[in-house]
Protein backbone atom coordinates (compact mmCIF):
# COMPACT_ATOMS: atom_id res chain seq x y z
CA UNK A 1 0.00 0.00 0.00
CA UNK A 2 1.05 3.59 -0.99
CA UNK A 3 1.44 6.41 1.70
CA UNK A 4 -1.22 8.20 -0.02
CA UNK A 5 -3.70 5.03 0.30
CA UNK A 6 -2.81 4.72 4.26
CA UNK A 7 -3.95 7.88 4.57
CA UNK A 8 -7.06 7.41 2.36
CA UNK A 9 -7.41 4.21 4.38
CA UNK A 10 -6.90 5.93 7.86
CA UNK A 11 -9.80 8.34 7.55
CA UNK A 12 -12.16 6.14 6.00
CA UNK A 13 -11.28 4.18 9.11
CA UNK A 14 -11.92 6.79 11.44
CA UNK A 15 -14.76 7.65 9.68
CA UNK A 16 -16.40 4.23 10.35
CA UNK A 17 -15.85 4.98 14.25
CA UNK A 18 -17.19 8.35 14.34
CA UNK A 19 -20.61 7.20 12.22
CA UNK A 20 -21.13 4.13 14.27
CA UNK A 21 -20.90 6.14 17.51
CA UNK A 22 -23.20 8.40 16.06
CA UNK A 23 -25.74 5.57 15.42
CA UNK A 24 -25.61 6.26 11.74
CA UNK A 25 -24.36 3.02 9.71
CA UNK A 26 -21.02 2.94 8.09
CA UNK A 27 -20.17 1.12 4.97
CA UNK A 28 -18.55 -1.65 7.21
CA UNK A 29 -18.93 -2.76 10.85
CA UNK A 30 -15.89 -1.74 12.53
CA UNK A 31 -13.03 -3.73 13.97
CA UNK A 32 -11.37 -2.74 16.79
CA UNK A 33 -8.50 -3.81 18.47
CA UNK A 34 -8.01 -4.12 22.68
CA UNK A 35 -4.92 -5.93 21.91
CA UNK A 36 -2.01 -4.90 24.81
CA UNK A 37 0.73 -6.96 25.80
CA UNK A 38 -0.63 -9.89 23.54
CA UNK A 39 1.59 -8.28 20.80
CA UNK A 40 5.01 -8.93 22.26
CA UNK A 41 3.77 -12.60 23.02
CA UNK A 42 2.77 -12.96 18.87
CA UNK A 43 6.37 -10.74 18.10
CA UNK A 44 8.37 -13.42 19.99
CA UNK A 45 9.75 -10.13 21.91
CA UNK A 46 10.01 -9.24 25.96
CA UNK A 47 9.02 -5.91 27.11
CA UNK A 48 12.71 -5.41 28.48
CA UNK A 49 13.24 -5.67 24.30
CA UNK A 50 10.41 -2.77 23.87
CA UNK A 51 11.92 -0.82 26.81
CA UNK A 52 15.41 -0.45 24.16
CA UNK A 53 13.94 2.38 22.47
CA UNK A 54 10.76 3.72 21.45
CA UNK A 55 11.32 2.23 17.65
CA UNK A 56 12.28 -1.00 18.75
CA UNK A 57 8.82 -1.23 21.01
CA UNK A 58 6.92 0.36 17.71
CA UNK A 59 7.99 -2.43 15.94
CA UNK A 60 7.53 -5.25 17.64
CA UNK A 61 3.97 -3.97 18.54
CA UNK A 62 3.16 -3.90 14.73
CA UNK A 63 3.98 -7.03 13.44
CA UNK A 64 0.27 -8.29 14.84
CA UNK A 65 -0.86 -4.93 13.03
CA UNK A 66 0.40 -6.14 10.37
CA UNK A 67 -0.62 -9.83 10.40
CA UNK A 68 -4.41 -9.15 11.73
CA UNK A 69 -7.39 -6.73 10.12
CA UNK A 70 -8.71 -4.16 12.43
CA UNK A 71 -9.82 -0.68 11.86
CA UNK A 72 -8.58 0.66 14.99
CA UNK A 73 -6.78 0.34 18.22
CA UNK A 74 -7.65 1.50 21.60
CA UNK A 75 -3.97 1.45 22.11
CA UNK A 76 -0.71 0.82 20.68
CA UNK A 77 2.09 0.09 22.91
CA UNK A 78 2.91 -0.26 26.73
CA UNK A 79 -0.02 1.98 28.29
CA UNK A 80 2.35 2.32 31.65
CA UNK A 81 4.84 5.39 32.04
CA UNK A 82 7.47 2.69 32.90
CA UNK A 83 10.11 5.97 33.40
CA UNK A 84 8.14 7.62 36.03
CA UNK A 85 7.87 5.11 38.39
CA UNK A 86 11.50 4.30 38.06
CA UNK A 87 12.51 7.64 38.74
CA UNK A 88 10.13 7.58 42.17
CA UNK A 89 12.57 4.28 42.73
CA UNK A 90 9.40 2.03 42.80
CA UNK A 91 8.21 -0.71 40.46
CA UNK A 92 4.77 -0.16 40.81
CA UNK A 93 4.50 -2.33 37.84
CA UNK A 94 6.19 -5.49 37.76
CA UNK A 95 7.08 -7.86 34.38
CA UNK A 96 5.50 -11.07 34.57
CA UNK A 97 7.78 -14.19 35.09
CA UNK A 98 7.86 -14.65 31.01
CA UNK A 99 8.49 -11.15 30.28
CA UNK A 100 5.95 -10.32 28.20
CA UNK A 101 2.93 -8.70 30.62
CA UNK A 102 2.81 -6.06 32.93
CA UNK A 103 1.16 -6.67 36.28
CA UNK A 104 0.43 -4.55 39.06
CA UNK A 105 -0.11 -5.11 43.02
CA UNK A 106 -2.69 -3.85 44.97
CA UNK A 107 -1.72 -0.34 47.14
CA UNK A 108 -3.76 1.43 49.75
CA UNK A 109 -1.26 3.43 51.18
CA UNK A 110 -4.21 5.47 53.07
CA UNK A 111 -5.71 4.49 56.31
CA UNK A 112 -9.39 4.95 57.86
CA UNK A 113 -8.50 7.62 60.03
CA UNK A 114 -6.99 9.93 57.36
CA UNK A 115 -10.39 10.93 55.47
CA UNK A 116 -10.80 14.23 57.06
CA UNK A 117 -7.22 15.24 55.45
CA UNK A 118 -7.64 13.63 52.35
CA UNK A 119 -11.09 15.75 52.46
CA UNK A 120 -9.45 19.60 53.03
CA UNK A 121 -7.53 18.85 50.23
CA UNK A 122 -7.57 15.48 48.30
CA UNK A 123 -4.44 16.68 46.46
CA UNK A 124 -2.22 18.11 48.42
CA UNK A 125 -2.43 14.91 50.87
CA UNK A 126 -1.89 12.99 48.25
CA UNK A 127 1.40 14.92 47.33
CA UNK A 128 2.64 15.11 50.62
CA UNK A 129 1.40 12.39 52.81
CA UNK A 130 0.85 9.15 50.23
CA UNK A 131 3.26 9.69 47.98
CA UNK A 132 5.70 9.86 50.29
CA UNK A 133 4.76 6.13 51.25
CA UNK A 134 4.59 5.18 47.44
CA UNK A 135 7.46 6.43 45.80
CA UNK A 136 11.08 5.63 48.35
CA UNK A 137 12.60 8.51 46.25
CA UNK A 138 11.07 10.96 47.43
CA UNK A 139 12.27 10.54 51.33
CA UNK A 140 15.58 11.68 49.98
CA UNK A 141 17.32 14.61 51.75
CA UNK A 142 16.19 17.67 49.19
CA UNK A 143 17.49 18.34 46.79
CA UNK A 144 17.77 14.74 45.89
CA UNK A 145 14.20 14.04 46.17
CA UNK A 146 13.43 17.06 44.03
CA UNK A 147 15.81 15.58 41.70
CA UNK A 148 13.83 12.37 41.43
CA UNK A 149 10.61 14.64 40.65
CA UNK A 150 12.40 15.97 37.46
CA UNK A 151 13.40 12.49 36.15
CA UNK A 152 9.70 11.80 36.62
CA UNK A 153 8.84 14.85 34.77
CA UNK A 154 11.20 13.63 32.36
CA UNK A 155 9.81 10.15 32.01
CA UNK A 156 6.36 11.56 31.51
CA UNK A 157 7.42 13.77 28.91
CA UNK A 158 9.24 10.81 26.97
CA UNK A 159 5.95 9.18 27.48
CA UNK A 160 3.79 11.51 26.15
CA UNK A 161 6.17 11.59 23.08
CA UNK A 162 6.30 8.38 22.39
CA UNK A 163 2.24 7.88 22.90
CA UNK A 164 1.84 10.29 19.73
CA UNK A 165 5.10 9.13 17.71
CA UNK A 166 3.26 5.34 18.30
CA UNK A 167 -0.03 6.43 16.42
CA UNK A 168 1.57 7.94 14.03
CA UNK A 169 4.00 4.74 13.20
CA UNK A 170 0.81 2.97 13.16
CA UNK A 171 -0.94 5.40 10.86
CA UNK A 172 2.40 5.03 8.36
CA UNK A 173 2.43 1.10 8.38
CA UNK A 174 -1.23 0.23 7.86
CA UNK A 175 -3.48 3.19 8.27
CA UNK A 176 -4.99 2.16 11.67
CA UNK A 177 -5.84 4.96 13.83
CA UNK A 178 -5.53 4.45 17.33
CA UNK A 179 -9.28 5.19 19.17
CA UNK A 180 -8.53 6.95 22.64
CA UNK A 181 -6.69 10.04 23.44
CA UNK A 182 -7.29 10.12 27.30
CA UNK A 183 -7.62 8.31 29.89
CA UNK A 184 -9.51 9.16 32.80
CA UNK A 185 -10.77 7.24 36.29
CA UNK A 186 -13.78 7.75 37.89
CA UNK A 187 -13.44 9.32 41.70
CA UNK A 188 -13.85 6.29 43.40
CA UNK A 189 -11.94 3.95 41.23
CA UNK A 190 -8.92 6.48 42.31
CA UNK A 191 -9.75 5.54 45.96
CA UNK A 192 -10.30 2.30 45.51
CA UNK A 193 -7.62 1.18 43.08
CA UNK A 194 -4.85 3.44 44.41
CA UNK A 195 -5.48 4.77 47.88
CA UNK A 196 -7.69 2.44 50.00
CA UNK A 197 -7.58 -0.92 48.22
CA UNK A 198 -10.15 -3.52 47.96
CA UNK A 199 -10.73 -4.15 52.26
CA UNK A 200 -10.31 -0.86 52.91
CA UNK A 201 -13.07 0.86 50.19
CA UNK A 202 -15.77 -1.75 51.00
CA UNK A 203 -15.37 -1.24 54.58
CA UNK A 204 -15.54 2.60 54.30
CA UNK A 205 -18.63 1.76 52.94
CA UNK A 206 -20.10 0.28 55.85
CA UNK A 207 -17.91 2.04 58.70
CA UNK A 208 -17.77 5.35 56.89
CA UNK A 209 -19.62 5.94 54.32
CA UNK A 210 -20.67 9.83 54.63
CA UNK A 211 -16.79 10.94 54.58
CA UNK A 212 -16.22 7.81 51.13
CA UNK A 213 -18.79 10.27 49.53
CA UNK A 214 -17.32 13.54 50.44
CA UNK A 215 -14.19 12.18 49.52
CA UNK A 216 -15.67 11.46 45.61
CA UNK A 217 -16.99 14.66 45.65
CA UNK A 218 -13.61 15.92 45.95
CA UNK A 219 -12.14 14.43 43.29
CA UNK A 220 -14.51 15.58 41.02
CA UNK A 221 -12.74 18.58 39.87
CA UNK A 222 -9.57 17.16 39.63
CA UNK A 223 -10.85 14.12 37.60
CA UNK A 224 -12.36 16.51 35.42
CA UNK A 225 -9.75 18.84 34.93
CA UNK A 226 -7.60 15.50 33.98
CA UNK A 227 -10.36 14.62 31.67
CA UNK A 228 -10.72 17.53 29.83
CA UNK A 229 -7.12 19.42 30.02
CA UNK A 230 -9.50 22.42 31.26
CA UNK A 231 -10.14 22.95 27.46
CA UNK A 232 -13.81 24.22 26.95
CA UNK A 233 -14.16 22.11 23.39
CA UNK A 234 -13.05 18.50 22.67
CA UNK A 235 -13.09 16.64 19.67
CA UNK A 236 -15.40 13.41 19.42
CA UNK A 237 -13.16 11.49 18.38
CA UNK A 238 -10.25 10.16 19.21
CA UNK A 239 -11.93 8.75 22.79
CA UNK A 240 -11.32 9.44 26.36
CA UNK A 241 -10.90 5.79 27.57
CA UNK A 242 -13.04 4.96 31.04
CA UNK A 243 -11.85 1.62 32.59
CA UNK A 244 -14.24 0.64 35.81
CA UNK A 245 -13.57 -1.26 38.14
CA UNK A 246 -15.35 -1.52 41.46
CA UNK A 247 -19.01 -0.73 39.92
CA UNK A 248 -19.70 -4.57 39.59
CA UNK A 249 -18.76 -5.66 43.31
CA UNK A 250 -21.27 -2.93 44.74
CA UNK A 251 -24.46 -3.75 43.41
CA UNK A 252 -27.25 -1.24 42.15
CA UNK A 253 -27.53 0.31 45.62
CA UNK A 254 -24.30 1.02 46.76
CA UNK A 255 -23.15 1.74 42.65
CA UNK A 256 -26.25 4.72 42.79
CA UNK A 257 -25.03 6.06 46.26
CA UNK A 258 -21.04 5.75 46.07
CA UNK A 259 -20.00 5.76 42.29
CA UNK A 260 -22.56 7.24 40.22
CA UNK A 261 -23.15 10.53 41.17
CA UNK A 262 -19.42 11.33 41.25
CA UNK A 263 -19.04 9.88 37.88
CA UNK A 264 -21.58 11.18 36.34
CA UNK A 265 -20.51 14.65 36.70
CA UNK A 266 -17.29 13.77 34.76
CA UNK A 267 -19.12 12.14 32.28
CA UNK A 268 -21.53 15.16 31.85
CA UNK A 269 -18.56 17.25 31.98
CA UNK A 270 -17.13 15.42 29.02
CA UNK A 271 -20.42 15.17 27.16
CA UNK A 272 -20.75 19.36 27.12
CA UNK A 273 -17.66 19.94 25.68
CA UNK A 274 -18.23 17.54 22.87
CA UNK A 275 -16.17 14.30 23.54
CA UNK A 276 -17.07 10.80 23.04
CA UNK A 277 -16.42 8.07 26.19
CA UNK A 278 -14.94 4.22 25.50
CA UNK A 279 -16.52 2.99 28.64
CA UNK A 280 -14.59 -0.56 29.82
CA UNK A 281 -17.51 -2.21 31.37
CA UNK A 282 -15.74 -4.80 33.41
CA UNK A 283 -17.95 -7.95 34.70
CA UNK A 284 -21.62 -7.90 34.34
CA UNK A 285 -23.45 -4.69 34.05
CA UNK A 286 -27.47 -5.36 33.72
CA UNK A 287 -28.37 -4.42 37.20
CA UNK A 288 -26.97 -1.28 36.16
CA UNK A 289 -28.33 -0.24 32.94
CA UNK A 290 -31.01 2.26 34.22
CA UNK A 291 -28.42 4.25 35.13
CA UNK A 292 -26.68 4.15 31.65
CA UNK A 293 -30.03 5.57 30.39
CA UNK A 294 -29.23 8.86 32.41
CA UNK A 295 -26.30 9.30 29.31
CA UNK A 296 -26.92 11.86 26.65
CA UNK A 297 -27.53 10.02 23.47
CA UNK A 298 -24.76 8.82 21.09
CA UNK A 299 -22.31 9.90 23.92
CA UNK A 300 -20.73 6.63 25.56
CA UNK A 301 -18.90 3.68 23.85
CA UNK A 302 -19.77 0.32 25.91
CA UNK A 303 -17.51 -2.26 25.85
CA UNK A 304 -19.31 -5.55 27.31
CA UNK A 305 -17.21 -7.75 29.04
CA UNK A 306 -19.98 -10.70 30.41
CA UNK A 307 -23.28 -8.82 28.97
CA UNK A 308 -25.02 -10.78 26.30
CA UNK A 309 -24.57 -7.57 23.52
CA UNK A 310 -28.01 -8.55 21.63
CA UNK A 311 -29.43 -8.25 24.77
CA UNK A 312 -27.57 -4.64 24.89
CA UNK A 313 -28.76 -4.14 21.96
CA UNK A 314 -32.47 -4.14 22.29
CA UNK A 315 -32.13 -2.38 26.09
CA UNK A 316 -29.62 0.33 25.49
CA UNK A 317 -29.10 0.43 21.91
CA UNK A 318 -30.53 3.47 21.00
CA UNK A 319 -28.50 5.22 23.50
CA UNK A 320 -25.04 3.78 23.54
CA UNK A 321 -22.61 2.19 21.34
CA UNK A 322 -21.67 -1.19 21.78
CA UNK A 323 -18.48 -2.35 21.50
CA UNK A 324 -17.71 -6.58 22.47
CA UNK A 325 -19.30 -9.36 20.50
CA UNK A 326 -16.22 -11.61 20.26
CA UNK A 327 -15.10 -13.73 23.94
CA UNK A 328 -11.72 -14.63 24.55
CA UNK A 329 -12.80 -17.94 25.74
CA UNK A 330 -14.35 -18.51 22.39
CA UNK A 331 -11.11 -17.60 20.41
CA UNK A 332 -9.25 -19.34 22.73
CA UNK A 333 -10.65 -22.84 22.82
CA UNK A 334 -13.34 -22.51 19.64
CA UNK A 335 -13.18 -23.95 16.27
CA UNK A 336 -12.39 -21.13 13.70
CA UNK A 337 -16.05 -22.13 12.20
CA UNK A 338 -17.55 -22.01 15.72
CA UNK A 339 -16.25 -18.66 16.01
CA UNK A 340 -17.12 -17.26 12.95
CA UNK A 341 -20.82 -18.59 13.07
CA UNK A 342 -20.92 -16.83 16.69
CA UNK A 343 -19.65 -13.29 14.88
CA UNK A 344 -21.52 -13.67 12.06
CA UNK A 345 -25.14 -14.07 14.61
CA UNK A 346 -23.55 -11.26 16.67
CA UNK A 347 -23.21 -8.74 13.36
CA UNK A 348 -26.77 -10.09 12.31
CA UNK A 349 -28.34 -9.08 15.22
CA UNK A 350 -26.26 -5.86 16.50
CA UNK A 351 -24.82 -4.15 13.22
CA UNK A 352 -28.88 -2.63 11.92
CA UNK A 353 -28.86 0.97 12.64
CA UNK A 354 -25.43 1.72 13.56
CA UNK A 355 -24.37 1.84 16.99
CA UNK A 356 -22.01 -1.13 16.75
CA UNK A 357 -17.96 -1.85 17.01
CA UNK A 358 -16.76 -5.15 16.52
CA UNK A 359 -14.13 -6.47 19.41
CA UNK A 360 -12.95 -8.69 21.95
CA UNK A 361 -14.66 -8.79 25.05
CA UNK A 362 -11.25 -7.85 27.22
CA UNK A 363 -8.17 -6.80 26.77
CA UNK A 364 -6.02 -9.11 24.62
CA UNK A 365 -2.87 -9.24 27.47
CA UNK A 366 -1.20 -12.76 26.94
CA UNK A 367 0.15 -14.87 23.77
CA UNK A 368 -2.32 -17.46 25.35
CA UNK A 369 -5.48 -15.27 25.33
CA UNK A 370 -6.71 -16.43 21.60
CA UNK A 371 -5.75 -18.95 19.38
CA UNK A 372 -4.49 -16.79 16.90
CA UNK A 373 -5.23 -18.45 13.58
CA UNK A 374 -8.28 -17.77 14.60
CA UNK A 375 -8.20 -14.24 16.12
CA UNK A 376 -7.38 -13.45 12.12
CA UNK A 377 -9.85 -15.58 10.53
CA UNK A 378 -12.94 -14.11 12.69
CA UNK A 379 -11.61 -10.44 12.26
CA UNK A 380 -10.77 -10.84 8.42
CA UNK A 381 -14.71 -12.55 8.38
CA UNK A 382 -16.25 -9.40 10.31
CA UNK A 383 -14.29 -7.09 7.49
CA UNK A 384 -15.75 -8.80 4.94
CA UNK A 385 -19.25 -10.00 6.24
CA UNK A 386 -19.84 -6.30 8.22
CA UNK A 387 -20.64 -4.31 4.70
CA UNK A 388 -23.44 -2.44 4.95
CA UNK A 389 -25.95 -3.10 2.08
CA UNK B 1 21.51 21.32 57.29
CA UNK B 2 19.47 21.40 53.49
CA UNK B 3 16.30 22.97 53.64
CA UNK B 4 12.79 20.50 54.23
CA UNK B 5 10.28 21.21 51.80
CA UNK B 6 7.07 19.15 51.03
CA UNK B 7 6.27 17.39 48.26
CA UNK B 8 4.42 20.14 47.25
CA UNK B 9 6.69 22.43 47.31
CA UNK B 10 9.15 21.00 45.35
CA UNK B 11 6.66 19.71 42.57
CA UNK B 12 5.70 23.97 42.58
CA UNK B 13 9.90 24.53 41.93
CA UNK B 14 10.05 21.63 39.34
CA UNK B 15 7.26 22.75 37.30
CA UNK B 16 9.14 26.42 36.96
CA UNK B 17 12.49 24.79 36.09
CA UNK B 18 11.19 22.11 33.39
CA UNK B 19 12.93 23.79 30.29
CA UNK B 20 11.17 21.74 27.34
CA UNK B 21 7.65 23.40 28.67
CA UNK B 22 6.87 26.60 27.02
CA UNK B 23 6.88 29.06 29.42
CA UNK B 24 2.96 29.21 29.09
CA UNK B 25 1.65 28.59 32.94
CA UNK B 26 -1.69 27.05 32.17
CA UNK B 27 0.86 24.33 30.06
CA UNK B 28 2.84 24.29 32.90
CA UNK B 29 -0.17 23.19 35.25
CA UNK B 30 -1.81 21.04 33.15
CA UNK B 31 1.43 19.01 33.25
CA UNK B 32 2.07 19.10 36.84
CA UNK B 33 -1.33 17.85 37.13
CA UNK B 34 -0.20 15.23 34.70
CA UNK B 35 2.42 14.05 36.58
CA UNK B 36 0.14 13.93 39.84
CA UNK B 37 -2.28 11.73 38.34
CA UNK B 38 0.49 9.30 36.99
CA UNK B 39 1.71 9.25 40.68
CA UNK B 40 -1.69 8.73 42.01
CA UNK B 41 -1.68 5.61 39.58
Amino acid sequence: MLMNEKEQMYDKRVERFVKTVNHEEPDRVPVLSLVETMAIAYAGATIKECLKSHQSEFEIYGKLFKDVYFDGTLGFGLNRAMKVYSALGVNAYFVSEDGTTLQHGEISPMSDDEYDDFIKDPIKFAKNVLFKRKYPNLNLPYPQNKEAIKNAALGLADFGKKMEDGANYLKDLVGVPVTAGNYIISPLDQIFDYFRGFKGTLTDMRRNPEKLMEATEKLVDFCISLATGNATHMEPFPWVFSPLHIPTFLGPEKFGKFYWPSYKKMLMALNERGAKVFIFMEGMWEPYYEFLQELPDNFAIGNLEKDDPVKVKKVLGNKITISGGMPLDKLRYDSKEECIDHAKRIIDECAPGGGFIFSTNLAVLSGKDVNIENFKAVNEFVHEYGAYK
Amino acid sequence: MPEEKTIEEIMEEVKNELDFLPPDENVRNGFMAGLTFMMIL
